[in-house]
């Protein structure tokens, strides 16, 4: 068991970058080990976050489905109430992003009807919004 | 573009290829190597030495994918085109569409020497200088008649009041077809621009396509020497290339340069100048956030090829990443209500 994983990978990175990339045999393969190690890093964040910010979006997305109850569509209903009680399990970074996948297509679905509400759906629409917001700051790369 | 080129083995037959060419007798190909940067295609830098003398070319050699047939001729036309006029760019010489000789079609352009694309060590004067030809060269572009130079014979001819619908239409197609996960910004982004469509273009006008900072060769004392990487080039509104040379992506980090050579307005003001054409600033807008969601396409592209397998180059797992969520993030700055930023609240 490798007993920390996003630290390895990113002690990898800095591997690579100090000992094998200023030994490349072409200007081509340092650039591009170079890019390999910070991808590597932006990784190992993933790895050690990428869980827990999808279920925190998930949630996020789950208290604007409970403010959009009233949405007239039955289908999109159906489709929110299901979500609203489908287990996060198990909690593997695929498993998320697949339920993370499905909320994220309903809300999109429900910020299109928003709009097309006007007034009356302004309330909706700027929730997500903020929801959007707050999502690419939690997902923000540091690189 | 899986596993590393033959080096060796591209200078024989490179060589074999221009000595059946030039018909001046044997040549041979020295110093070859690859050139980092842009998933496309792969790029290649070598001398080729002839009793003549010896010249520094570009080899551009196609991925194995028969879809960019018609960018390669495209781009290739567009290089013939353009060289003879103002424009600066590198000396097209051939485009080769038989894989006998290198696997792939490819094309072969003269080297540009002495110049570089960063503009990251320049002082603030050179930054000026550089900036002011840039947009210069821009607004000159603008007002090029693209039939009398040819582009009808290889590219289609949309109608003025069509440029941005079927702009529009491609590249919100390449997000539907491409995106790995769903894309709640793009797709509202989109509606926002279905919703307040552009008036037509003041002019149909030659559009490089990718005209940023990066795309161009120079020198600091001479100037810009070659504008690179036309192959998103396509006949449409002026406006689309002045969006994308404006966009953030291009300065992250220094947002009131645009390109990281001059403030944005100054930018605008120069092509104006140079084009005699004028930015409706409503009808901008427009083309700032359509700019952004035709990059965000490509870096969505960008992330499929690296995950369907088509290419494993990093560079595009680094676009697929790194650039979505910035690009994300400044259309967020464009449209979302809640935007504290100084771009929010000037659209949507």
């Amino acid at each position: 068991m490798i007993p920390n994983t996003a630290t390895a990978l990113k002690l990898l990175a800095r591997r690579i970058m100090s000992r094998l990339v200023p030994d490349a045999r072409s200007t081509y393969a340092m650039s591009d080990g170079a890019m390999v190690t910070m991808l590597v890093s932006a990784m190992a964040e993933e790895l050690e976050s990428g869980i827990d910010k999808r279920i925190q979006d998930i949630e996020a997305m789950r208290q604007i489905f409970q403010l959009a109850r009233a949405v007239p569509d039955p289908r999109l209903r159906q489709q929110m109430a299901e979500l609203l009680i489908r287990d996060i399990k198990p909690l593997t970074l695929t498993s998320v992003c697949r339920i993370h996948d499905d909320c994220t297509k309903v809300l999109i679905r429900l910020h299109e009807i928003s709009e097309a509400q006007g007034d009356s759906g302004a309330e909706l629409s700027n929730a997500i919004w903020r929801y959007l917001e707050l999502h690419a700051a939690r997902h923000a790369l540091k690189i | 573009m899986t596993g590393t080129p033959d080096l060796a083995s591209i200078a024989t037959r490179i060589a074999e290829y221009l000595a059946g060419q030039w018909r001046s007798g044997p040549v041979e190909v020295t110093h070859i190597e690859q050139v980092f940067g842009g998933a496309s295609r792969e790029t290649f830098r070598f001398k080729a030495a002839t009793s003549k003398g010896q010249v520094g070319l570009i080899l551009r050699r196609d991925p194995p994918t028969s879809l960019i047939d018609t960018e390669r001729r495209l781009e290739y036309g567009a290089y013939k085109a353009m060289f003879p006029t103002d424009i600066p760019v590198p000396e097209p010489l051939f485009l080769e569409e038989d894989p006998v000789w290198l696997g792939q079609p490819f094309s072969v352009m003269a080297e540009i020497t002495d110049a570089r694309t960063d503009v990251a060590s320049l002082n603030a004067e050179q930054r000026a200088r550089i900036g002011q030809q840039k947009w210069r060269l821009l607004g000159k572009l603008a007002v090029m008649d693209p039939i009398a130079l040819g582009f009808g014979e290889f590219t289609p001819v949309p109608a003025l009041d069509s440029t941005a619908r079927t702009e529009l239409d491609y590249w919100a197609g390449v997000i539907d077809a491409d995106q790995v996960h769903p894309q709640p910004i793009a797709s509202a982004a989109i509606r926002w621009l279905r919703r307040n469509m552009p008036p037509p273009a003041q002019k149909l006008s030659i559009v490089h396509g990718d005209y940023r900072t990066g795309n161009f060769l120079f020198d600091p004392s001479d100037g810009i020497k070659g504008i690179l990487d036309w192959e998103m080039c396509h006949l449409g509104d002026p406006l689309e290339d002045l969006a994308w040379s404006l966009d953030p992506l291009w300065s992250w980090g220094e947002s009131h340069l645009a390109g990281r050579l001059l403030p944005p307005d100054e930018a605008i003001g120069i092509w104006e100048a140079e084009s005699g054409l004028k930015v409706d600033r409503e009808t901008f807008n427009w083309w700032r956030v359509f700019v952004a969601i035709k990059a965000l396409a490509i870096w969505i592209s960008s992330s499929e090829d690296f995950e369907q397998g088509a290419s494993h180059d990093a560079i595009l797992a680094y676009a697929g990443w790194v650039m979505t969520d910035r690009q994300n993030r400044i259309l967020l700055d464009y449209l979302s209500p809640l935007s504290k930023s100084e771009l929010g609240g000037r659209v949507g």
